[in-house]
């Protein structure tokens, strides 16, 4: 209140102080008129109230100091005072402003991607209650969540006291048919609860209805604003049409809005609804559904998972599935992959920053060094001790308000080159860009890097010994303190080193990475899925007879020298871990089966993706529906599993004890491959023909190797399918190496970012440690002087400048290798074979960090080495 | 001289201002100073200007608010009031000082054990 009154009077100065002038003079000729009523004479009544009311001038700067804002108005005047000495040495200003915009920028883009994707509510209503819930449960000895199963939903949905609704779905892909052309989309099956408990309003149509989810009613879609503009033009009149989904005939009911995601952060463009049959009602064991839910208003998260826990336990008891429930907020666990990577980047950034911070720091030091006599001239003349770190300080201030504006320019344009090279490893969909939020960030980081890199010479240089300063020549040697210098290198060297490890251990992990032996031979081959209409494929004969088919007309195309099909390629899924038994052990106990990948293939497929096999046959077209069930297995399930004896010819079998399948018999081994930067790289395998599969399989992956170019061959490719089905839809065609290499996308855009930040602080680094460096020598070159004039050696002068050097750099790597054993467990799912501690990234990125800031050194120290001791006593 | 004038001590000031203000209605800087020294029977060492620092914070805390006007002499200037809210203030300060002097006073008499 107080503060407001102030600066509002602030701007009216001139005419308050105008007043408070004509207030005054009416007080003294009141009194001097007073006083001469008392007999005095006219000068002396005059020199009397003059007396009797004090000093005019401390009067009016006591009222000042009350009346306005003093403190922010002599912030003006030394930022102003601070500007114009700026001015003066612009090679200073740029280069401390441009190095502080390095740091700024950098934290403001990254805070721009944090803040819209991590740190903004989802846009739904009310985000902040609404729950992911999942089924709890003991996998190999560690807790799990998993999907639910229909009837724990609906037993959860009845009896819980703790949700406003729980709404299930399942992701999946369609086939759209639109104009004679199949596409496949993203999309998911919704219960219509879900879109009522996001309480999401369609500007277009309508949400599901209730009973929308029964058998009759369920053929109705409703489309993302994107689909809708893309392939329907935007159509005004859309709600009502009908179109081919999956080869059955939907009716359009809504249009969602442009920034509705579901669920959040995928790019789903198609929603249909999600009902339960009376199989999937029963089958309490088969967990395919993902849920959310609306926790009732003053329902804490633990309340209500504890309740779940309650119906799930009640729920296992009698029938001894489900271990308990997993109920956690649904904006946590969508941004928790994307907060991981910002973090780490964050991190990062924020050591560019100190670093640049550092930098200025020492500069403004330096700075200052050459204003000693000024400031002790101004300190002798009654400045106080904060006036002069205020004056510092505004220098400061001022640099870094430079900096900031140059940082926010800056972080414009490094924010468009984060999205794009870290597209498809950041969610698209959700804008980025430098909004309020970022200027408000860009403007406190600004204020913090000022004070960072102002404050501690402010302090320092405040601290001023009048008499020697004002006796000493402008610039001479500091008698005491090396401590801050050496301090600023030490913490150079530390957040450098950290940035260098952290980059290390990435790149050495990506090296890794592109050496790993994959196994198969990826050259050449184009990968593409199909996905076949259900409602045209009842059985399993059917999708094989179309497999069968489809394999043969691409194997004949011109340019293709062989196909095969599999259920998921290697290196980009790795789920469909099953436990299975081998015939004629002893069961394993609970929890420790033999595991391994089960993946189904046509006979083609070894040969087309060049897996090698190592024992008996492949697949062939002996092995039918009406012959007994084969598998293949890998070699390292072999060696695992039979290490002493031929698997070809035992029988293993998927599952185990009463969930078993039937007996397959092994007819052949192949060769390992390389199944992507994961926990377990080379999994074991056992792979099926997709002759015995005994259902219909509406979707697979197609390799097909090439004589030439892969993707030459996919126009021809996509003829072929439209021949067979014209609902089928082939998509994701891209080449096997593409595969590869996208794998490992997370991996490699950290490496890259992480290798840019950390060469960026090398360079901040060299210049900051040459720079404390060169203050250090110049301000001990009368000492050296002396030192060479009573007879030490070049070499000695040179050996015990280097030797301080060496002691602080050795201090900084020690500071840094604990900083980056702190730092590098948030790269753990980004570093893949090496560890976070690994002693050889840490040893080499030290060795290399120490010599590069020895040779930074090394280049003052031997300068005054060289200096005449004649002249360098004469540098008083 | 000096030595038997009092200072006027911190924080009274406010005070005294405020009890003038009260008890004389509108008045001008000058009036004030010079009511504060009558009443005080000239006792009291106040430096005059001291007041307008203390009328303007007196002003901030919106326990006085002030205007221009015309003075006996026909010249301009200015006058201040006292507020409703300075008025309770008063009330409060008033009680403070009461208790704070006989708790003083209650000191300085000599107590029957301690008279012997």
């Amino acid at each position: 209140m107080t503060l407001l009154n102030r600066l509002m009077a602030s701007l009216r100065r001139p005419t308050l102080e105008s007043e408070l002038d004509e207030e005054l003079r009416f007080h003294l000729d009141m009194e001097t008129a007073e006083n001469l009523r008392r007999g005095m004479s006219a000068e002396e009544a005059r020199r009397a109230a003059r007396r009797s009311f004090g000093g005019v001038e401390v009067t009016k700067d006591a009222w000042r100091d009350r009346r306005f804002l003093p403190e922010l108005e002599a912030w003006g005047r030394d930022l102003r005072h601070a500007a114009r000495s700026l001015a003066r040495t612009p090679a200073f200003t740029a280069f401390a402003a441009v190095t502080l915009a390095l740091g700024i920028g950098a934290n403001t883009a990254i805070f721009s991607a944090l803040h819209a994707l991590v740190l903004r509510p989802l846009p739904y209503a009310e985000p902040a209650r609404l729950a992911t819930v999942w089924e709890r449960s003991v996998f190999q000895g560690q807790p799990t969540s998993m999907a639910l199963s229909a009837p724990n939903l609906l037993d959860w949905r009845e009896q819980n006291q703790v949700f406003d609704g729980i709404g299930a779905f399942s992701l999946t892909g369609v086939n759209l048919t639109e104009r004679s052309e199949t596409l496949r989309l993203p999309a998911a099956f919704v219960e219509p609860e879900t879109f009522r408990i996001l309480g999401v309003k369609p500007p277009l149509g309508r949400v599901f209805l209730a009973d929308e989810n029964q058998a009759g009613h369920n053929r109705v879609a409703i489309l993302s604003r994107g689909l809708w503009q893309r392939q329907f033009g935007a159509d005004p009149n859309i709600v009502g049409r009908t179109i081919g989904v999956n080869g059955v005939s939907h009716v359009v009911v809504g249009v969602m809005p442009a920034d509705f995601q579901f669920p959040p952060r995928t790019e789903t463009q198609l929603w249909t609804p999600l009902g339960f049959d009376e199989h999937a009602r029963a089958a309490r064991g088969s967990h395919w559904l993902a849920a959310i839910a609306r926790l009732k208003p003053g329902i804490t998260w633990a309340a209500a998972q504890s309740n779940l826990d309650g119906i799930a336990l009640r729920i296992a008891r009698q029938n001894g599935r489900t271990d308990g429930a997993s109920v956690q907020p649904l904006h946590g666990e969508t941004v928790r992959r994307t907060a991981e990577m910002l973090t780490v980047l964050s991190v990062a950034v924020g050591f560019i920053l100190l670093l640049a911070c550092a930098n200025v720091s020492n500069l403004i030091l330096a700075r200052a060094a050459g204003q000693r006599r000024e400031l002790a001239l101004r300190t002798a003349l009654g400045a106080g001790r904060w006036r002069i770190v205020r004056l510092l300080l505004a220098e400061a201030l001022a640099v870094s308000v430079l900096g900031g504006g140059l940082g926010m320019l800056a972080a414009r344009l490094s924010l468009r080159a984060l999205l794009a090279s870290a597209a498809g490893q950041l969610p698209g969909g959700v804008p980025v860009a430098i909004d309020s939020a970022a200027l408000w960030f860009c403007a406190s980081v600004t204020l913090l890097a000022a004070i960072l890199a102002g404050l501690a010479p402010a302090l320092r240089t405040s601290r001023v010994d009048i008499v020697t300063a004002l006796k000493d020549a402008a610039g001479s040697a500091t008698p005491a303190g090396h401590r801050l210098p050496s301090l600023l290198m030490v913490g150079e060297i530390a957040l450098t080193l950290a940035l260098v490890i952290g980059a290390t251990l990435l790149v050495k992990s990506l090296r890794l990475l592109s050496q790993a032996d994959l196994g198969f031979r990826p050259e050449r081959v184009l990968t593409m899925k199909i996905a076949l209409p259900r409602a045209h494929y009842e059985t399993a004969g059917q999708t094989a007879a179309f497999y069968d088919r489809l394999i043969a007309d691409l194997a004949a195309l011109p340019g293709v020298n062989r196909a095969g099909a599999i259920s998921a390629l290697p290196v980009e899924s790795a789920d469909n871990r099953f436990v299975f038994t081998i015939a004629g052990r002893e069961p394993a106990s609970p929890g420790s089966e033999p595991g391994a990948l089960a993946r189904i293939v046509s006979p083609e497929y070894f040969e087309s993706f060049g897996i090698p096999l190592l024992r008996g046959r492949w697949f062939d077209a002996t092995d039918t529906r009406h012959t007994s069930p084969v598998a293949v297995i890998n070699r390292r399930l072999a060696m695992l599993y039979f290490p002493n004896q031929d698997p070809v010819g035992q029988h293993i079998a998927l599952g185990v004890r009463e969930g078993r399948d039937a007996w397959m018999t092994v007819i052949g081994v192949v060769g390992n491959h390389w199944n992507g930067a994961s926990s377990d790289p080379v999994p074991t395998m056992i792979y099926t023909p997709l002759a015995q599969f005994p259902w219909p399989l509406s979707t697979m992956s197609l390799v097909a190797r090439a004589s030439g170019e892969p993707e030459s061959i996919s126009a021809a490719a996509r003829r072929v399918v439209r021949q067979i089905d014209r609902d089928a839809a082939l998509f994701d065609i891209k080449p096997m190496e593409r595969v590869v290499s996208e794998s490992t996308t997370g991996t490699r855009i950290l490496s890259r970012l992480l290798a840019l930040f950390a060469s960026l602080a090398m360079i901040l680094a060299v210049v900051g440690v040459y720079g404390v460096m060169s203050c250090q020598v110049s301000r001990r070159t009368h000492e050296l002087g002396i030192r060479m004039a009573l007879g030490a050696r070049r070499g000695q002068v040179l050996g015990g400048v280097l030797g301080r050097a060496l002691v602080d750099s050795l201090l900084g790597i020690l500071a840094g290798m604990f900083c980056a054993m702190a730092t590098s467990g948030g790269l753990r799912n980004y570093i893949v074979g090496v560890p976070a501690t690994d002693p050889w990234t840490y040893t080499v990125s030290a060795a290399a960090i120490l010599s590069v800031a020895l040779a930074a050194c090394f280049v003052p120290a031997w300068r005054a080495s060289r200096a005449d001791p004649l002249v360098a006593l004469r540098s008083e | 001289m000096p030595d038997s004038k009092t200072e006027v001590p911190q924080g009274t000031l406010d005070l005294l201002v405020l009890k003038t203000l009260e008890s004389m209605g509108a008045m001008h800087g000058w009036g004030i100073a010079r009511r504060i020294e009558q009443v005080s029977e000239n006792l009291l060492h106040l430096n005059q200007g001291t007041i307008y620092p203390a009328l303007v914070r007196l002003e901030q805390q919106g326990w006085i608010k002030s205007q221009w006007g015309v003075s006996d002499n026909k010249r301009r200037a200015r006058f201040y009031l006292i507020t409703a809210k300075g008025k309770r203030q008063l009330d409060t300060e008033e009680k403070r000082w009461d208790r704070v002097a006989a708790i003083v006073a209650r000191f300085r008499q000599p107590s029957l054990e301690e008279g012997r």
